[in-house]
Parts: structure tokens; sequence; C-alpha cells
């Protein structure tokens, strides 16, 4: 790294004052729960905060770089609870703790709520990148390893989805 | 769909996506405490030097300088194994030595060789031996003066000579090499070997192994080298008088032995036990003595007889290479050394490349099944 862009890369205080919301809020829609979203976004920023050395601004933005790192706590996370879910299997002792405490933002309609928890994590990632950062197309396909037109396709399907589920609760 | 429901959808996804923006999740206060503390704390950190990390552009210096050093290790490769060969035939005694024995005196121990290419020295074809031999020593000054001079003397040595003599055509080469064959007679010597290839067309050549008396090895040398314009020569010498001293002092020693130890074995106070030793060790230096004498038989008739090979040729010897520049020796050195760590470094590829091939399976099939795991996990 040039001593330029040490110069130019922010220190984590900043980088994380400035992007906690954003970070929260993708880790919010990504696991669905806020409880677990807190401590998942805090987990991520103590992961940061080691591991900031390593981030390099050339590479990619502070903020995309921390969504990265919470994207891959809220994986660890899943795949905790994929185990724990089969072990609670094995032993017919499952309980749906996540049920608990749904949040994807106050003042949220409920129908949007209750739409949005019925849409899997990977359209709930998308949105949340699309739509609630605001992130280019280009941007969040090479965030998630995809081409720009699945993407694309990815988060048309996950609104029109969630939209027609929106529509049917308000009939009913 | 019509346009008007595609309006629609549209207006109501917009809608939506509208209220996802306003209600977006906000941190707690108690995670935004918490981010605060740990922002500190990256504060208190700020002072640590950061990673270092290789971009780019170190790379492809660290890559120009594994490049130089490859070929500075080259060179340097180049050198050693130069020096350590010239070493090595410095210290070899059966290398050829350039340096010729003016004297005519022994060369001790170890061999001495004469070698010497000429082109120059033209002779014309005389009809006597004894006239031939006389001209040759005025004309073909470097080479008979050194033939002169390169002589067994009174002491016991193996001299081995081989001449190159260059003759007009295939007629020549017949009369001469039958020549040569009549002076290996005249001196009391033979011919162990001959061989003629004289083709219709191209170069003729013939190939003879004399055998003369190392007593009149010079004379015979002479003679022969006068049959032709000589092109190259090589002569030999090698002391044999210290290794047959040395051989007749151990037989006379053997000797000794063996009387002593048949003495021995006459007394006939002497236990079974120890008659038995003596009779073991009697039989052994008997054995040594036989193996000694035939060695000993073999170095004086070495010694007596000196070996000469005569090629007759009717082309020219090809020009020697201009002496490379050192310059050029150096790129050569390098290069050599080069073409030694690529091959090495061909050679650990290869060896490598099953396994790095496996390596680069099993990391795309990590990544593909830990994708498909995140796939799965999304879905949910």
């Amino acid at each position: 790294m040039t001593v330029a862009a040490l110069e130019k890369r922010p220190d984590f205080a900043q980088a994380a004052r400035e992007h906690l919301s954003a970070v929260h809020a993708y880790v919010a829609y990504l696991v669905g729960n806020r409880s677990v979203a807190e401590d998942l976004t805090a987990t991520a920023f103590e992961k940061a905060l080691r591991n900031w050395s390593r981030f390099d601004p050339k590479r990619a933005s502070a903020r995309t770089w921390l969504c990265a790192i919470a994207r891959g706590v809220a994986l660890d996370h899943f795949r905790a609870e994929d185990r724990r879910r089969r072990r609670e299997d094995a032993y017919a002792l499952r309980q749906e703790f996540e049920i608990a405490e749904p949040g994807f933002g106050d003042g949220l309609s409920p129908e949007l709520e209750s739409a949005l928890a019925t849409l899997s994590a990977g359209e709930r990632e998308v949105i949340a990148l699309r739509v609630l950062l605001e992130w280019d197309a280009e941007t969040v396909a090479r965030f998630l390893g995809i081409s720009r037109s699945a993407c694309s396709m990815r988060l048309s399907r996950a609104l029109e989805k969630l939209s027609e589920r929106v529509a049917s609760d308000v009939e009913v | 769909m019509s346009r008007s429901e595609n309006d629609n959808s549209e207006e109501r996804i917009e809608k939506t996506a509208r209220e996802l923006r306003k209600h977006r999740p906000r941190p707690s206060d108690e995670l935004v405490s918490r981010i605060e503390r740990l922002a500190e704390r990256g504060a208190a950190r700020r002072s640590h030097p950061a990673r270092i990390q290789v971009n780019r552009r170190k790379l492809v210096f660290a890559l120009a300088a594994t490049l130089s050093v490859a070929v500075a290790g080259g060179i340097v490769a180049g050198e050693l194994q130069s020096t350590k060969t010239s070493s090595t035939s410095a210290l070899r005694p059966s290398t050829k030595i350039t340096s010729v024995q003016k004297s005519g005196a022994p060369a001790g121990s170890n061999p001495s060789t004469f070698n010497n290419q000429t082109s120059g020295a033209a002779t014309d074809l005389a009809q006597s031996n004894e006239a031939l031999a006389r001209k040759s020593v005025g004309s073909t000054a470097s080479g008979a003066d050194s033939l002169a001079s390169i002589t067994t003397g009174n002491r016991l040595a193996d001299l081995r000579a081989t001449l190159l003599l260059k003759v007009e055509n295939r007629d020549q080469l017949s009369k001469q090499t039958a020549r040569a064959m009549k002076i290996a007679r005249t001196f009391s010597g033979y011919v162990v070997a001959a061989q003629v290839n004289a083709p219709n067309h191209g170069v003729a050549t013939s190939y003879l192994q004399l055998k003369i008396p190392a007593a009149r090895s010079q004379e015979a040398l002479i003679a022969i080298s006068s049959l032709g314009k000589i092109l190259s020569q090589e002569i030999s010498l090698e002391d044999l008088k210290v290794a047959a001293t040395s051989q007749s002092k151990q037989i006379l020693g053997l000797r000794h032995e063996i009387t002593s130890l048949q003495k021995a074995l006459e007394d006939p106070s002497l236990s079974a036990q120890a008659r038995s030793q003596l009779q073991a060790k009697l039989e052994g230096a008997k054995a040594k003595l036989g193996a000694l004498r035939v060695t000993h038989q073999q170095t004086i008739s070495r010694g007596r007889l000196a070996t000469i090979t005569v090629n007759f040729t009717t082309g020219d010897l090809k020009t020697a290479p201009a002496q490379p520049s050192r310059i050029h020796k150096a790129i050569n050195r390098a290069w050599d050394g080069l073409s030694s760590e690529i091959s090495w470094a061909a050679i650990g590829l290869i060896v490598a490349s099953p396994f790095l091939l496996l390596a680069a399976l099993l990391a795309l099939l990590l990544r593909y099944r830990r994708r498909r795991e995140e796939r799965r996990l999304l879905e949910k």
C-alpha cells in the first residue's frame, strides 16, 4: 500500500460511525430479526476492528468491506442455526426462536412486514442492497458474486413478489 | 398483461420501495453505544502501523527482482562450474597436459602429453624412408623436433603417439599406409590393427595401430610422420620406472616373506592352529606374488613397446572455431547457469504439477460447495 493510499484511508472510528446504519439495515433485512441483527452487527464491527489493517480502500469502499464482513457473520449465523435445527430435529425439540421478534424497520405497515418475512434471505438481501442502501447494480452483482443481469432479475422478482403479497394481504 | 396493469405494478413496486426506504431499520441506542466503544478502541489503535499489503506494483517489482536474482545466480553458477571444471581437469592425471617436455628427460610418475596441430608443414613424398625422415626433420620443425625430444631415453616409459597425416589422394593413401606398415616391421615392430576406408567419392581414410620397440620409437615416429602432411599429432609419455621399481621391491619383499614363512613352517614344535594360520598366510603371499609378477611383466612390456597410431586422410581438418571473447564466454556461462535453473524449475514443476492440479481442483470444489451452501442458506 502506498503512503498516499494510507493517508487516504479512513480510520476505523470514522468508518464505523458513518456506516453503522447501513450495515445494520443490511443485516436486519438479511436475518429478519431485530435483536439477532443487533448482535450480528456488533460482531461484524468487532471483526472489522480486528481486521482493519487488511482493509484496502483501492479494492472496495469501507461500506462494501464492512457489509462483506457482516455478510460472512450472517452466513455463519445461518450455518449455526441450520446445525441447531438439525440437532433439535433429531431430538424433536425444535423451537421457532426467530419468530419471536421480527423487525425490518419501525413504522413499516404490518402487511409489508409480514410480506418481507415470507421472502427468502437472498431476496431480502438484494432488496436491502439495491433499495435501502441504494447501491448500483454493478456493485451489488460484484458483492454477491453473480452477474449483473442475474442481480437485476433477482431484485425485480423479489420486489414483485413483495408487492403482490402486500396487495393480497391488503385485499384479504 | 395490459399496459395499465403494467403501470400499476410498477407504481406498486415503486411505492413499496419508497416505504421500505422511509422505514429503514435504525440501530438501537445500545448498539450505537457498543459501536462507539469499538470506535474509541479503533481510534486508540490508529497510531499502530498499518499492515503492509502486497499490491500489483510490488508484485511486478518482486518478479523483476526474482528474475534478476535468477540471472545473477546463473552467471555465478556458470562461473563456479567453469572454475570447478578447470580445477578438476588440472588435478586429473589422465588429462592431456599441453606443456612439452623439452629436455627429453623422464617426466616422473605423471604422464606427459604433447599435442600439436599443424597445417603448414608440408612434406614431399620421398623415395626411401631414411631420406624422408631426414627431410621431415627439416621441413616440419615444430612436429619433428618435438618428436625427437619426446623419447623414453634409458628409462622405462609408456610412449603413445597418435598422428593424423594428410595424403594427396586415394592411391597415395594406400601406398603410404603400406609404407607405414613396412616402417613398423623395419624397426622390429608389428601391426596391431589396420583399417582402410577408401570410397569412390569423398574423403578416404586409413587407420593403423603399430607397436614399435621403445628404443627405436623415435626413429620410427620421424619416419612415419614424413609419410604425409601432419595435420595433428599427440604424444603422451608415462614414466613406468617408478612403478616398476616399486613392484620389484614388493616382489622382493614377498619372496622374503615366503621364505621366512616356509622356514617357520619347518618348525616341528608348532601347534596345529598356528601351523594352519601360517599356511594360510603363505598361500596368500604366494597368490599376491603371482599377481604382482603378472602386473610387473605387463608394466615392463608396456615400457618396451611404444604404441603408435597413424591415421591417413585425404581430407582437411575442420578449421577450429574462433576463440570466443570474454563477454561471449560470460554470456554462455550465464546462459548455461540459467538453463540449468530453468531445467530444475521445470523438473520441480513437473513433479509438483499433479499436486498443484489436485490442490486447484480441491479449491474449486470447496468454493463450489461453499457457494452452494450459501445459496441454500439464503434461500430459506
